[in-house]
């Protein structure tokens, strides 16, 4: 009786399931709305910012909807998003965009995250679809050959990258030697290395790399092997926990920089500063987008105009997040309007071609797919808020940093 | 509990007209799975194909976990050292899939008995805490290996373009693998509840002093049985590394595969040989729904049916719809009768 009612359970479970329909409707649209899909991490780890990656893509609906639409040759679509949760891991989102292409779904806007981003991109190759990523960085992601995924976002080898390139133009003095100290996940590795090589390139010695567990929250086993060696500037490439982690010890074990300190994306973020209190100013962060970035699009405006807009919609200032998953969704607009198609192909075609400026700065793709045509913002925590102080200034540099004991 | 467990073992014999519609309805489903590819929508089959992988590592806790007793909370050990046996094997030294599969299985049953040995002394409590802090450290280990292993950065299988030693099997493919996977679970799981070695084990389960002066070798049944488990989990990790292309330390040997075996074989029934099956399908379909239905909620309204189904089930959907057929009664509403809640 048991195995017979096993079976007949599995049965219907198995028959509920879906079946394959017809297909033959256009990619992507259904009667006159232009359907694009986001699995995203709306519960689980990243959950935080899986949910601001997801206003960003709210805005850009309904700024596109509330100026008419989208464009494609003579006719013109509502844009819809069906949005899906991965749970904050990368399995979910690549069955979930496999979900997406049955369907009909063929224009994916990017998961949060360089790992569910690498997971969705294997499976967006292979159904044909198209995505572009807001949030996957990591440079591993473009360099697999893949031909459907772009990304608009600066890719992750720039992140300290661009803080060695803000110091090395501005600082006086310049810092002659650099240690790095960075978490060992794939993103933070890769933004390790292109730190390092740029330091290189601009004269700088770099005195030591030192790796610790993502996540971490003691990292003073490397800060003390880093102490003796006095570099001027101690870089870090990390997240948030990780960033604050090594300012608090550097304080406790009294490492003072003769230059400063820098990192890669926890400073820009409230928590970083709220956390940290004074032991936070000076420090140097790197952001995808702050409102002084230069550029304008016909849809958003200038970098001040989306923080205005996207105010007057969510009530919150927006984050970097929010703004390069707008962008993603942007640039997808304009290659379909452009292509004047929704056959994915031609949709690939315009996106490897376009060549535009936005709200974000310029989008264009390098022949991986990764936008490397975009500086990133350096910022710097200056009584309690951070101020953008390259490549174009709100604020002054304010270098070098005083000891802790003096803030 | 050991005692129910041995009557669920009890299944018609084809010979009676209820045993022969069973083959008939068992041959059918069997049948229609089979065939499923040509009928279901590439996406369904790969939830499909994660049902059967759950389903066949609830049966595999099953073993150690349900019929020898001992819970086991580091299976997901096994799981990622298969993946990363495969993974290693396929990017670093240019394996093909097939003999990098059955060294992963090898490596499944290897760690299982060198690791049973000194913890499978334990009982109770110390040995759930000693398999779980086996699965961390293991994972810390893979994390601080990068140059085998890619660290955190994690690795990724050559399965497209040149590269691809094995040519990539699709969602069909992994729908096949995942299937085959589970009948040969579920025909290990039969053998062993019928077998003198399955017997031991629920002596084992019920008293071990007792099994050992009974004359079983009890150490020996632990460990065989730790292996059986250890096997099968690291055949699943390995095809499932696969279908994942690139994988992570924190994914493979995440404790959230580990609790789910475990609460697919306690909500199915533990020491039975459909419960895990019957567990891990009725959750995992029930996940997906409430993922595609509540966006936000679905996590807590999860949790909050596993919590409810351990309450009014405590002994497993498959033992208690035999408990409610037999007795017609079931046992949460008589406890709320009897103690007027």
């Amino acid at each position: 009786m048991t195995r017979r009612f096993v079976i007949l359970v599995c049965c219907a479970l198995l028959l509920a399931g879906a079946c394959k329909g017809s297909e033959g409707e256009e990619a992507g649209a259904q009667g006159s709305t232009l359907q694009f899909g986001a699995a995203l991490s709306l519960t689980g780890q990243l959950s935080r910012e899986g949910i601001l990656t997801k206003d960003g893509y709210e805005y850009c609906k309904q700024v596109v909807n509330e100026e008419g639409g989208v464009e494609v040759g003579d006719k013109t679509y509502d844009l819809d998003i069906t949005y899906q949760d991965d749970k904050s891991t990368p399995d979910v989102a690549a069955q979930l965009v496999d979900q997406m292409n049955d369907d009909n779904v063929k224009f994916i806007l990017g998961p949060y995250g360089s790992s569910s981003t690498e997971a969705a991109s294997a499976v967006v190759e292979r159904n044909g679809q198209l995505m572009i990523s807001s949030a996957g960085a990591d440079d591993t992601i473009y360099e697999k050959g893949y031909q459907n995924t772009f990304g608009v976002l600066s890719p992750a080898s720039e992140y300290l990258a661009t803080i060695v390139k803000a110091v090395s133009d501005i600082a006086q003095p310049k810092p002659k030697t650099v240690a790095i100290l960075s978490a060992d996940d794939g993103f933070s590795k890769t933004a390790a290395e292109g730190g390092a090589a740029q330091a290189e390139e601009e004269g700088m010695e770099v005195v030591a790399t030192e790796f610790f567990a993502e996540g971490s929250t003691d990292v003073s086993a490397q800060l003390t092997k880093v102490k003796p060696l006095n570099p001027d500037l101690i870089l870090g490439s990390v997240h948030l926990e990780e960033g604050v982690a090594i300012i608090k010890q550097s304080e406790e074990l009294g490492i003072n920089p003769a230059g400063g300190f820098g990192e890669t994306v926890a400073p820009p973020t409230p928590d970083f500063i709220e956390t940290l209190g004074p032991a936070a100013e000076y420090t140097l962060g790197s952001s995808q987008w702050t409102p002084e970035t230069e550029g304008e699009d016909e849809l958003f405006g200038t970098a001040e105009d989306y923080a205005e807009g996207f105010e007057a919609a969510f009530g919150d200032t927006p984050e970097y997040h929010n703004a390069e998953a707008t962008a993603a969704c942007l640039a997808m607009i304009l290659a379909i309007e452009d292509a004047g198609s929704l056959e994915p192909e031609a949709v690939r075609e315009s996106l490897a071609n376009l060549d535009t400026e936005s709200f974000f700065g310029p989008i264009k793709f390098d022949e991986n797919g990764k936008n490397i045509y975009k500086p990133m913002q350096v910022i710097q925590i200056q009584d309690g808020k951070p101020v953008t102080v390259w490549p174009s200034a709100e604020g002054e540099l304010k270098w070098p940093a005083p000891p802790f004991d003096e803030r | 509990m050991a005692e129910s467990a041995a009557r669920s073992t009890r299944i018609p014999q084809p010979s009676s007209p209820a045993g022969w519609i069973l083959v008939g309805l068992g041959a059918a489903g069997f049948a229609y799975l089979l065939y499923a590819p040509v009928l279901l929508l590439e996406s369904f089959l790969r939830t499909l194909g994660g049902v059967f992988m759950f389903a066949t590592l609830a049966l595999a806790w099953n073993i150690i976990g349900g019929f020898a007793g001992y819970a086991s909370f580091g299976n997901v050990v096994f799981f990622g050292l298969g993946g990363y046996t495969v993974a290693t094997l396929m990017a670093k030294a240019g394996w093909t899939f097939w003999p990098a599969l059955v060294v992963a299985g090898a490596v499944g049953v290897l760690f299982a008995v060198l690791m049973g040995l000194p913890i499978l002394r334990l009982r109770g409590h110390y040995f759930a805490i000693a398999t779980l802090s086996v699965a961390e450290g293991m994972r810390e280990i893979v994390v601080n290996m990068p140059s085998l292993t890619g660290g955190g950065a994690g690795i990724t299988i050559p399965a497209v373009g040149l590269e691809a030693t094995t040519s990539y099997p699709g969602n069909t493919g992994f729908y096949y693998f995942f299937l085959i996977l589970l009948l040969v679970a579920l025909a290990v799981t039969w053998r062993v509840s019928r077998s003198r070695f399955g017997y031991s084990l629920r002596a084992i389960h019920q008293d071990e002093d007792s099994a050992a002066a009974l004359g079983i070798n009890t150490t020996r049944a632990k460990v065989a049985a730790f292996a059986l488990s250890g096997l099968l989990t690291a055949l699943t990790g390995a095809i499932y590394a696969f279908q994942q292309v690139t994988i992570y330390p924190n994914r493979l040997f995440s404790i959230e595969f580990t609790v789910l075996m475990v609460v697919m074989a306690v909500i199915g029934g533990t020491g039975t040989i459909f419960g895990p099956v019957v567990g891990a399908v009725g959750l995992q379909f029930l996940s997906e729904y409430l993922r595609q239905n509540y966006l936000e909620l679905h996590t807590v309204l999860f949790g909050a049916i596993i919590i409810l189904a351990v309450i009014f089930l405590p002994n497993g959907i498959v033992e208690s719809a035999r408990e409610l057929r037999s007795t017609k009664r079931i046992r949460f509403l008589d406890n709320v009768k009897a103690n007027r809640l």
